[in-house]
């Protein structure tokens, strides 16, 4: 039995190892365990995070009961670095890890959600809006790319992962890695250059067969309804922008029409997310599976996500030198992404009425005839756009201990991805207002697999410890993908299930994209006294996508840390327990573009000689026979510390990654008749600090008080580009300057009566938007525009805190980003001013108000002249992301009915935020460009979790 | 123990073996689903889909909505109807300017073309197709070419210049002078005049006449330019008119409405195989019925349609003629209506416009009318002569126009200036049988199948009568070209009112003519600036553009891109 020496209380899910083997088990859920030892000299490691690990020699023992102390840093605690494990303590690189309990604790929808606010140096920001199933966009440290990919790469269970990790049940997740500089994911060479995410799933173990439920279920509402104009605002805007009324529109307002269209289509949302698992083993056999049903109703009942997931994790001892095992889970996806009414409805006019007398529904409302209805998509069936996805991923996997210090691991993983997208829009969708039905389907088939080959060596002596690993892999992925849209189906009842019988073939088409990547990897991990740790790496990757003789790269890393806390001249001190200085230079490479970008490719054409199709092909793209490797090489420096026994223990890193020969997608003038191409071009430096903190604000035995901070600032700046030293505006890239811009004119307010002639010299009239003349030369061209901000916040804080008192706990987390600008497109597409959509009630110029806020409407112009300049609006934001109230039910109480354990929680997602946008705009959004398509919710849930 | 360990080995070997096998070809890339130029283009049908690729990007210019735009908006012919976000395009105002996606889009599409025919004319000696055959490709495509920067150079003055194929990364672009481009378009056109038949096997592919027409129009348009040849000019643009004229096996026919549309059996009218292959036209853009390979369509059905389904019940967005989707871009003047006078003479107002829409639905119709009965009738009578009670009392419910300028002061007038800007008659007028589209398979479809007329033999006439007025200076020889399109266009029996002396002929007639014939076929834009009448005639007849235009706008503002994605420095025209 494991305890906690504090308490005395039992230790669930320690991690038990025969030391130098891959013998282990962890500890149930009363704290026991067992294991089976080869021989009276194994040595058992108990380690746990958050406590001291301890090695007790077995001996001749059969029961070994242990109490473990508490150790704030868990420093001997193993953590998954990629190709094996570490002790935190020896860690030289850069890893951040996000606990079980972290992920387990809030309703997420995926991993990335649970990342968000966990580590520093980590960005989860949401794509805006709350369509159900929508990713979030996760950068580690910042972008270095300009137009390849600045995806982390996520690797569960040792398999590199594509795709969306929506497609990943989080509640099947034990832990989560970050991988940050360079020695950390030089290892994964190629494509860890933005960073390596390690996702370990829970295994089974030698222990007593455990079920266990959890689930939540939330209602979710809209942060606020925009302030749209009503019937008579509306009749005004058009008045005053002199837009041609309809009779109908006359007839409408002076019956004093005022339609609220947002509120007929907005509902409430809901999510509720279902985990049950089982878990156990015996000494040679250790199994996890679990089946969890995910489903979330979005606030327009027309969208919907379900993910259903079953997962198995096996791993078993064939005999004394194999094991063999696998992780493997389904999932089966489905994603209605329906028929957006939420647009429509801020679009169509307050002075339609959407039924008539009798309560029908009117598709066409008079006095909007251009705009369908948006209540028409809501009859059954009559639009939809589901997203099927169905996937298979699997770790299957062997290891033999071939010498007593060598062994051998073989990891292959295939996956397979089908998805399937079925369109349909009925004749009296909004999409088709009348036309006939359209119907549209996709299938796409990705078969991706990993095949691995690790060799690992120790050896531990008694001042040396060295650890080589040495990889050989190859990946590859092959996809297909065939679609069709037709038009004119006789009866839509088919749906999108009997295309043949249409009249009107719009378009078809397949495809086939191939690559693959082969590497051969060295590791070396030295470790002299438990004081100095030297990581040596070097990885050799081979790229299908770049050019013939550009193929292969290579990607070493150097690092070194010294423990400084272990010195003897630290003995006489106990301010520090920790003390740890790390150091690490390293490159990595991107090759996150499509293949075949090196070769010049036709495009179709589509032309016909009367009745003759006249099918064609034109150049298509520009051929870059050099395309070779980008690379990023980054310095990192890391300081990580335990003050007063671990009641403060926190890391602070700066680095520096400074990365060349960008594969970058650069703008070409049309004269050429390319728009663009794929180059090796310029220089970017992301330079960064980062601080994450953890304080144990009070720990007494019934009451304790845990906050953890991260904080973490990063500048991306552009070095070089063309080695001109000048900038590229054609492509808005500018040297000093970050990747992406806000490159546009300067709003100076709005042209006010009396400047008639000031106006003029811009042939521009008063109560259009004034801009700047920045070169002074009477004419607003390229030249007058200027750099507005960037996209990218310079400081990020997330703050989380946790109280517990008894079997009560609370918590919360804060989330603010500060510094960068955001696009408000939202703004602009609800304010053309124009009156042929409604429009957000904004303070508009007239004769009779002289604002300098927002043009004065003119129904001649689709959007008012210069009306990007009214959207940019400064970043910042503040958000308690979370608030959580729980009870853990004594287990006094639950051992009379079975109940090993039972946690009963309250939880509210987005419960405050503070910005510069207007109310019930959420600024969390990757990009910066705030669209809104969707409205933003906040959202009260009601979970329990439950082990049997 | 030792046999265990044999195994362990085994293992190992075969795992490295394995992984060795399959790896070979990890990193090898092969194309599957796509082809490259250089594989493509030499084999017999790859020359070909480079051929048919050339003639590709004109449909995203006729019948486009920007290349629309820079031709019909800001004319004598046409201003801005109530809908659309481009009316500054026709005002001349704040807005048209390099930014405006409106010259960007066909300016990429014309260098893409260009690129295109580039390739096609210089791989063609590696193709492997019979010489015969080859020369008359080569010659189709160097037709394109001359036409994709004929239309550059009217539109910017001196632009890029290049007929070689872009094969690297190309970054700087230069103004070439404008001569040096209409050389190279008078070689192109030159060539293909020698080796193009007098019709092609297959519909819509270039013919001899069309590049004669073609050089024709060329010959006159820089005619009028500086550089150009003058009298020269006009004299090889009128030879060259004649000649398609008497010697091609292009005719007008009899019937004006032919031109665009056929008879449908009951009286109607429609487009069809017939209409769009008849023996006047000379080259016309193709658009499919197939929407695979309809592109984007021919979509100017959509701009020229007034907004007729607000203005009554029970009239509503239909399929079939004349009730198509309206996007109310372009709006006749005035002027261009009164052009037609006098209609009881002139048939060419009758067979151009619509201007009666009938009720269709008997949905919400007023109380004693039905379905058939006429709804909207937009008359060019004064109140005087067109006794609208008597009318209103026929017809229940209907919405009574006139284009008659005396009723200016009165309510109904479409060019009343007494009312408030929010009042509806910006969006109703009458719309073009020549753009309307009957094969449209849905009720919102955009993607129009009719083709588009860019040449026709009656254009060839008055090529040849502009060309003649400017040669001699007077009328007598242009005249007998004039009358033939007026006897034609003629009401029987009013062929001699249409007849016009040599002395009626000065520029401004034959621009009347012009519209008359050919108005809103995205030409008139271009034939006004070729004849420098651009500023003086859209001052006198397009109110809404008049106090706006200024000299420098006889040239299009160079899109921003070009400018800033050039490596040197790539100079705006004047004026932006």
């Amino acid at each position: 039995m494991v305890t906690d020496a504090a308490t005395g209380e039992p230790l669930i899910g320690v991690n038990i190892v025969v030391e130098g083997t891959t013998i282990g088990t962890i500890s149930d859920l009363s704290g026991n365990y067992s294991i089976s030892v080869p021989s009276a000299e194994s040595i058992l490691d108990f380690s746990f995070v958050g406590y001291t690990t301890q090695q007790v020699p077995v001996g001749n023992q059969t029961e070994i009961n242990v109490a473990l102390e508490p150790g704030a840093v868990g420093l001997d605690e193993l953590v998954v670095i990629g190709y094996g494990t570490q002790r935190r303590g020896s860690i030289t690189g850069s890893v951040s890890s996000v606990s079980s309990d972290d992920i387990q604790e809030r309703p997420v929808l995926n991993a990335g959600q649970a990342l968000q606010g966990r580590a520093p140096g980590v960005v989860a920001l949401s794509n805006g809006g709350s369509t159900p199933g929508t990713d979030v966009t996760i950068r580690i440290r910042g972008r270095r790319s300009l137009t390849a990919t600045n995806e982390p790469l996520y690797v569960v269970d040792g398999i590199p992962w594509q795709g969306s990790i929506t497609g990943l049940n989080p509640r099947d997740i034990k832990s989560m890695e970050v991988l940050k500089d360079a020695s950390a994911t030089a290892i994964y060479g190629s494509r860890g250059a933005n960073g390596v995410i390690l996702i370990t799933t829970y295994r089974g173990g030698n222990m007593p067969t455990t079920v266990s439920y959890s689930g939540h279920y939330g209602v979710s509402s809209v942060l606020a309804v925009p302030d749209l104009m009503n019937g008579e605002e509306y009749y005004r805007l058009k008045e005053v922008g002199g837009r041609a009324f309809t009779q109908a529109e006359l007839d409408a307002y002076a019956a004093g029409v005022s339609t609220d269209w947002v509120d007929l289509v907005l509902g409430n949302g809901y999510q509720t997310n279902n985990q049950l698992s089982i878990r156990g083993g015996n000494e040679n056999t250790a199994y996890a599976m679990s089946a969890n049903f995910f489903k979330e109703g979005g606030v327009i009942e027309l969208q919907d996500y379900t993910r259903k997931t079953f997962r198995v994790n096996l791993d078993h001892q064939a005999n004394k030198w194999l094991k063999v095992g696998t992780s493997t889970q389904v999932l089966k996806g489905l994603q209605n992404v329906g028929p957006n009414t939420y647009g429509g409805a801020c679009n169509i006019s307050p002075l339609a009425e959407p039924y008539d007398a009798e309560g029908n529904l009117i598709f066409r409302p008079g006095a909007d005839p251009l705009l369908w209805n948006p209540l028409a998509d809501y009859e059954e069936n009559i639009s939809l756009d589901e997203r099927e996805s169905f996937r298979v991923f699997s770790n299957i996997f062997a290891e033999a201990d071939i010498l007593k210090n060598l062994s051998y691991r073989m990891n292959f993983g295939p996956s397979l991805r089908e998805y399937r997208r079925g369109v349909f829009r009925g004749s009296n969708s909004s999409s088709r207002q009348g036309g006939t039905p359209l119907v549209r389907k996709e299938h796409q088939r990705i078969y991706e697999y990993t095949f691995e080959n690790i060799l690992t060596y120790d050896l531990v002596t008694d001042n040396h410890n060295l650890n080589f690993t040495g990889l050989y892999s190859i990946q590859e992925s092959n996809a297909e993908e065939t679609f069709i849209e037709v038009e004119n189906i006789p009866y839509e009842t088919q749906q999108y299930h009997n295309l043949g019988t249409a009249e009107t073939v719009n378009d078809m088409g397949s495809d086939l994209s191939e690559w693959g990547i082969m590497s051969v990897m060295g590791r070396v991990n030295y470790e002299l006294m438990g004081k100095y740790m030297l990581t040596l790496t070097g990885r050799w990757d081979g790229s299908s996508r770049l050019a013939e003789g550009n193929k292969w790269g290579f990607f070493p890393s150097v690092a070194a840390m010294w423990r400084i806390s272990s010195e003897s001249f630290m003995s006489g001190q106990d301010l520090f327990n920790d003390l740890r200085l790390r150091a690490s230079y390293g490159i990595t490479g991107n090759t996150g573009i499509d293949p075949y970008q090196t070769r010049g490719s036709l495009s179709r054409s589509f032309y016909n000689f009367g009745d003759n199709a006249g099918l064609g092909f034109r150049p298509g793209t520009l051929a870059n026979p050099d395309l070779r490797w980008e690379s990023s090489a980054t310095t990192n420096i890391g300081l990580d510390f335990g003050l007063m026994q671990g009641r403060i223990v926190g890391t602070f890193e700066v680095y520096n990654t400074h990365t060349s020969d960008l594969l970058l997608e650069r703008q070409l003038p049309i004269t050429s008749g390319f728009n663009s191409v794929f180059e090796n071009v310029g220089e970017t430096r992301n330079r960064g600090w980062e601080l994450g903190l953890t304080t144990r604000n009070i720990a007494t035995g019934d009451f304790s008080w845990e906050t953890n901070l991260n904080l973490f600032g990063n500048k991306e700046e552009i070095l070089e580009l063309y080695g001109t030293g000048e900038d590229d505006v054609g492509n808005e890239w500018f040297i000093g300057e970050p990747l992406t811009v806000w490159y546009d004119y300067e709003k100076i307010g709005i042209w006010q009566l009396g400047e008639e002639d000031a106006a003029s010299v811009y042939a521009q009239y008063p109560g259009e938007i004034k801009i700047k003349d920045q070169d002074d030369n009477g004419v607003l061209n390229q030249d007058d525009r200027i750099i507005l901000g960037s996209d990218m916040p310079s400081l990020t804080v997330s703050l989380g805190s946790r109280l517990e008192y008894k079997g009560v706990d609370f918590s919360f987390m804060l989330l603010g980003v500060f510094g960068h600008t955001v696009y408000n497109r939202y703004l602009r597409d609800r304010s053309t001013l124009q009156g042929r959509y409604n429009n957000l009630n904004v303070d508009y110029w007239t004769e009779t108000n002289p604002t300098n806020e927002h043009p004065k409407p003119d129904g001649s112009r689709e959007y008012p002249l210069y009306e990007t300049t009214r959207c940019y609006y400064p970043g910042d934001f503040f958000k308690i992301k979370n608030v959580q109230l729980g009870y853990n039910i004594p287990r006094t109480v639950l051992s009379n009915v079975g109940v090993k354990k039972l946690r009963l929680y309250l939880n509210l997602d987005t419960f405050f935020i503070w910005s510069h946008l207007q109310k019930g705009l959420d600024p969390e959004k990757y990009g910066g460009d705030i669209s809104a398509d969707v409205p933003s919710t906040r959202m009260y849930s009601f979970g329990l979790m439950v082990d049997f | 123990m030792r046999k265990m360990k044999k195994i362990k080995y085994l293992i190992l070997v075969v795992s490295v073996a394995l992984v060795s096998g399959v790896s070979c070809d990890v990193l090898e890339e092969e194309i599957i689903s796509g082809i490259t130029v250089d594989t493509h283009y030499s084999t017999p049908d790859g020359f070909e889909d480079a051929v048919n690729a050339a003639y590709e990007r004109f449909r995203y210019f006729y019948g486009n909505e920007d290349g629309g735009e820079i031709t019909v908006f800001g004319t004598d012919e046409y201003t801005n109807g109530g809908h659309g976000g481009a009316q500054f395009i026709n005002k001349y105002i704040a807005g048209l300017d390099g930014s405006s996606g409106t010259f960007w889009n066909p300016w990429q599409h014309f260098y893409i073309g260009i690129n295109t025919c580039n390739a096609v004319i210089g791989r063609a000696p590696d193709a492997d197709i019979p010489e015969a055959e080859k020369a008359v490709m080569v010659g189709e495509v160097k037709f394109l070419r001359a036409q994709y920067y004929f239309h550059l150079v009217q539109f910017w003055g001196p632009v890029h210049l290049t007929l070689e194929e872009t094969i690297g990364v190309e970054t700087e672009a230069r103004r070439d002078p404008e001569s040096d481009i209409y050389d190279a378009i008078i070689a192109d056109l030159e060539d293909a005049i020698d080796v193009l038949p007098m019709k092609q096997a297959e519909w819509g592919r270039i013919t001899k006449p069309a590049a004669q027409h073609a050089l024709a129009h060329v010959y006159l348009t820089r005619a009028y330019q500086p550089f150009g040849e003058g009298t020269q000019d006009f004299s090889r643009a009128a030879d060259l008119a004649v000649d398609v004229i008497n010697n091609s096996d292009r005719e007008l026919l009899d019937d004006f409405q032919r031109v665009y549309n056929s008879d449908d059996g009951s009286g109607g009218l429609v487009h069809n195989a017939e209409s769009e292959q008849n023996n006047e036209i000379i080259w016309s853009i193709q658009f499919s019925s197939d929407m695979m390979l309809n592109g984007d369509g021919n979509q100017s059905h959509l701009h020229f349609r007034p907004w007729y389904e607000t203005f009554n019940d029970g009239l509503d967005r239909a399929l079939g003629h004349g009730y198509g989707r309206p996007w109310i871009r372009f709006r006749p003047t005035p002027w261009m209506l009164e052009n037609f006078r006098p209609l009881d003479v002139d048939s060419r107002f009758e067979k151009s416009f619509q201007i009666v829409w009938l009720y269709n639905t008997e949905n919400n119709i007023p109380e004693g009318a039905s379905v058939g009965d006429t709804a909207i009738w937009i008359t060019d009578k004064t109140a005087a002569e067109f006794d609208t009670a008597a009318v209103r009392a026929r017809l229940p419910g209907v919405n009574l126009f006139t284009w008659n300028l005396e009723e200016i002061d009165r309510d109904w007038c479409l060019w009343r200036t007494d009312v408030s800007v929010n009042a509806p008659h910006i969006n109703i007028f009458p719309c073009p049988w020549k753009i309307d589209d009957n094969l449209r398979p849905s009720l919102n479809e955009q993607r129009g199948s009719r083709d588009y007329i860019v040449y026709r033999l009656g254009e060839t006439y008055l090529i040849a009568a502009e060309a003649m007025l400017g040669r001699d200076g007077n009328g007598s020889a242009a005249m007998q070209y004039i009358n033939a399109l007026r006897e034609r266009a003629a009401y029987p029996g009013k062929e001699a009112q249409m007849h016009v002396g040599a002395g009626d002929i000065d520029l401004d007639f034959i621009l009347d003519e012009w519209s008359r014939e050919c108005f809103g076929e995205q030409s008139r834009w271009l034939d006004l600036k070729r004849t420098g009448k651009l500023l003086e005639r859209v001052r006198a007849y397009n109110p809404d553009a008049a106090p706006n235009i200024k000299d420098f706008h006889v040239l299009r503002p160079i899109p921003e891109n070009q400018i800033t994605r050039t490596t040197n420095d790539y100079g705006q025209n004047p004026g932006y």
